[in-house]
């Protein structure tokens, strides 16, 4: 009951991870069109955006002291990092949860980058084909990943979570088990992280005007244009969005995940099946997908599931792909008219 | 019946036939062996060597580390600097003048961690650059397609970064050598450490890298701990490249193992490292023990990348440029004075214990 119980904390945790990204995905492809093999790229910059602001906060002063001496009997130097001299205890609590903090850096950054990326390249292939669109922004992501390894090399980049969340926590306390189902605390926060961002953008999209005619747009672009609104304005703002999503995301995944350049594309992959089996273009298709494939991938990696198909847990997610797209091959949520001429 | 008259002419000549016959494609076959032997005999005042290590890719900063190292080596060959490690190896025909009094070239190549990508970068410094040998690498796979091409075209080859049992003897390439230690010394290495620092009643689950690599070394460690009276609880295989293995992880907290081994290398060790401790699996205490984990194989690199994690982890690396030895010393010191940083132990060649 315990395995059953972690395991289904452990798919609820991975397809956050996958809902998040697979969400900024679909809202790029439902509003623009534009299928954006870049999007994983986002991911990886946001997590940068961590590293970044952690290095920046990590800039010290170095004083030499000559009465102390180390083991090694050079002079001993102190390192204080400046916004500890500077903030004092604020700094020092600035620099423990470094990594939530840095989505105040994160969300103007993403927002930029993913305004630039709009407006500099991608509305330049909105009526190229499909396949034009994935070389570009594909390209894309191996230019900026390129970008990311010259400043920061090809090793993994360990980010702390703050010392608070750095433990475990009984979870079976919470269901009346006692000290049972330990769950590191910081998945647990990028849990309920995951499932805010999800409620916000939907709540943008869903209660608020500026959502309603992006909604609206989706729906039918050329009456929106008619009634003289500037559809394309918005929905250079909704790629702002996703990049923050993505980006917020990634920032938060970083003390699971030590940031490289190239985890993006190991996340890229596993969302676009994501929205391919959520239905292209729906958006509560994406998060119910992304939780599916996740708590599968999970109980696939099951000992006594592998003991009996030996090899399930590479494979489980391409199978369910298959089958959904055998029974409803508009995916999940699909609607008709999406991708089809 | 038919008598069969022989002379003693007839008998001369057809053993002188036969003799002739026999021995001429000896004639033919010494040439080609000579010719095989000699492929890209350096007929200059100098002689190539190949470093085909990984630039670009996952591997790329242990290419650059291995890169670094090899410049270091030919200029020690070559007699320039202080000689480094030339000077202390005994008994050596290397005087410092190159080998066999022609300097050392050399060229390099972009490996990318690909084993076709890797084959025509050797291939290239063998055919159009004149290397008379090959080395470097990061993976196991690498190193068997590159072994394969040098077999093929007589050309020494030294595999770089490779850690399997399978390189090098099982498929008997005469080309083939390693200074890479590999996993069956780390299972020798490692035991009787852990057994001490452990004890020798302990119950192991392994988590294994789908591939050639994590087969041998899980193998290697199971049979050394096992030889230590350690019980294998059982050995999970993960795939390669997963990000996020706490799906695998969550299963060793109820499993009733005390150590969790982790036969992982690269970003998939830093990854599963760093996960299986925010699990709490090093707080915990089982069968009365208090858990611990074991990497049987990790470099510096891999170190850093896991932070914090790592600390008070037992495993094996390679040569350590921060050894108290003679030999070490030299290679260090000069090294030191020259660049901001070492190239990384994985680089060196010898296999040292460490914990972190």
């Amino acid at each position: 009951m315990d395995a059953i119980l972690l395991q289904i904390l452990n798919g609820l945790d991975k397809g956050g991870a996958y809902a998040l990204i697979a969400l900024g995905l679909t809202l790029v492809f439902g509003t623009l069109g534009v299928v954006n093999f870049a999007h994983g790229a986002l991911f990886m910059l946001g997590a940068f955006c961590a590293v970044t602001f952690n290095k920046l906060l990590n800039l010290e002063s170095i004083v030499v002291d000559p009465e102390q001496t180390t083991a090694w009997g050079s002079p001993l130097e102190i390192r204080t990092p400046y916004v500890e001299a500077w903030l004092g205890d604020f700094g020092v609590f600035l620099n423990d949860y470094s990594v939530p903090a840095s989505i105040m850096l994160a969300v103007p950054v993403m927002l930029f980058i993913g305004i630039a990326m709009e407006r500099g390249l991608v509305r330049h292939f909105y009526k190229r084909p499909h396949a034009d669109q994935i070389l570009v922004t594909f390209g894309l992501a191996i230019v900026i990943q390129e970008i990311v390894k010259h400043f920061y090399g090809a090793n993994p980049i360990p980010q702390p979570a703050p010392d608070a969340f750095g433990g475990t926590f009984y979870v079976g306390t919470l269901l009346g088990m006692g000290q049972t189902l330990a769950y590191p605390w910081w998945r647990i926060i990028y849990l309920l992280f995951s499932l805010a961002v999800i409620g916000a953008v939907f709540a943008f999209l869903q209660l608020t005007t500026y959502g309603m005619v992006v909604r609206a747009g989706m729906h039918d672009r050329q009456t929106v244009g008619f009634l003289g609104i500037d559809i394309q304005r918005r929905f250079t703002v909704v790629f702002g969005l996703a990049a923050v999503v993505a980006g917020v995301a990634g920032v938060m995944y970083t003390p699971i995940l030590p940031p490289d350049y190239h985890m993006g594309m190991e996340f890229l992959v596993l969302s676009f099946v994501v929205v391919v089996v959520g239905g292209m273009g729906s958006l509560g298709g994406a998060v119910a997908a992304g939780f599916l494939l996740g708590i599968l991938q999970s109980f696939a990696s099951m000992n006594e599931v592998k003991s009996l198909v030996p090899g399930i847990d590479h494979i489980i997610i391409y199978l369910v792909a298959v089958v959904v797209l055998l029974i409803r091959p508009r995916g999940l949520l699909g609607k008709k008219g999406v991708m089809e001429a | 019946m038919t008598l069969i008259n022989i002379n003693r002419r007839s008998l001369l000549k057809t053993g002188a036939a036969m003799g002739v016959g026999l021995a001429a494609p000896m004639h033919f076959v010494r040439g080609a062996f000579a010719q095989d032997m000699s492929c890209n005999m350096p007929t200059g005042d100098t002689v190539t060597f190949g470093w085909n290590v990984p630039l670009t890719g996952a591997y790329a900063d242990e290419g650059a580390d291995e890169l670094k190292a090899f410049q270091l080596a030919v200029k020690h060959l070559n007699g320039e600097g202080d000689g480094g490690m030339v000077k202390t190896m005994k008994p050596t025909a290397l005087k410092g003048s190159g080998v066999l009094g022609k300097k050392v070239a050399y060229v390099h190549g972009d490996s990318q961690t690909k084993s076709d990508a890797a084959r025509d970068g050797a291939k290239r410094m063998i055919e159009r650059d004149g290397a008379i040998m090959i080395s470097g690498g990061s993976s196991s796979g690498v190193a068997v397609a590159v072994q394969g091409l040098c077999q093929e075209l007589g050309v020494v080859f030294m595999a770089g970064l490779t850690h399997s049992n399978d390189t090098t003897g099982k498929d008997k390439k005469r080309y083939g050598f390693r200074h890479f230690f590999n996993a069956y010394q780390s299972g020798v290495a490692l035991a009787p450490v852990i057994g001490e620092a452990y004890g020798k009643d302990r119950r192991a689950y392994h988590l294994t890298a789908d591939y050639t690599w994590g087969w041998t070394q899980e193998e290697s460690i199971k049979a050394a701990t096992e030889k230590l009276g350690w019980e294998t609880v059982t050995a999970v295989r993960t795939p390669l490249g997963a990000a996020d293995y706490s799906q695998y992880i969550t299963p060793v907290l109820n499993s009733g193992a005390d150590v969790l081994i982790l036969n992982h290398y690269g970003k998939d060790m830093v990854n599963s490292l760093t996960q299986a401790v925010q699990f709490g699996l090093r707080d915990k205490e089982v069968n009365g023990k208090k858990f611990e984990i074991v990497v049987p194989l990790f470099s510096e690199l891999m170190a850093q990348g896991a932070g914090d994690a790592v600390k008070g982890i037992y495993g094996t690396g390679n040569w350590d440029w921060k050894l108290d030895d003679e030999a070490t010393k030299r290679r260090r010191i000069p090294a030191m004075s020259r660049r901001s940083s070492m190239p990384m132990p994985a680089n060196g060649p010898a296999p040292s214990l460490r914990r972190k």
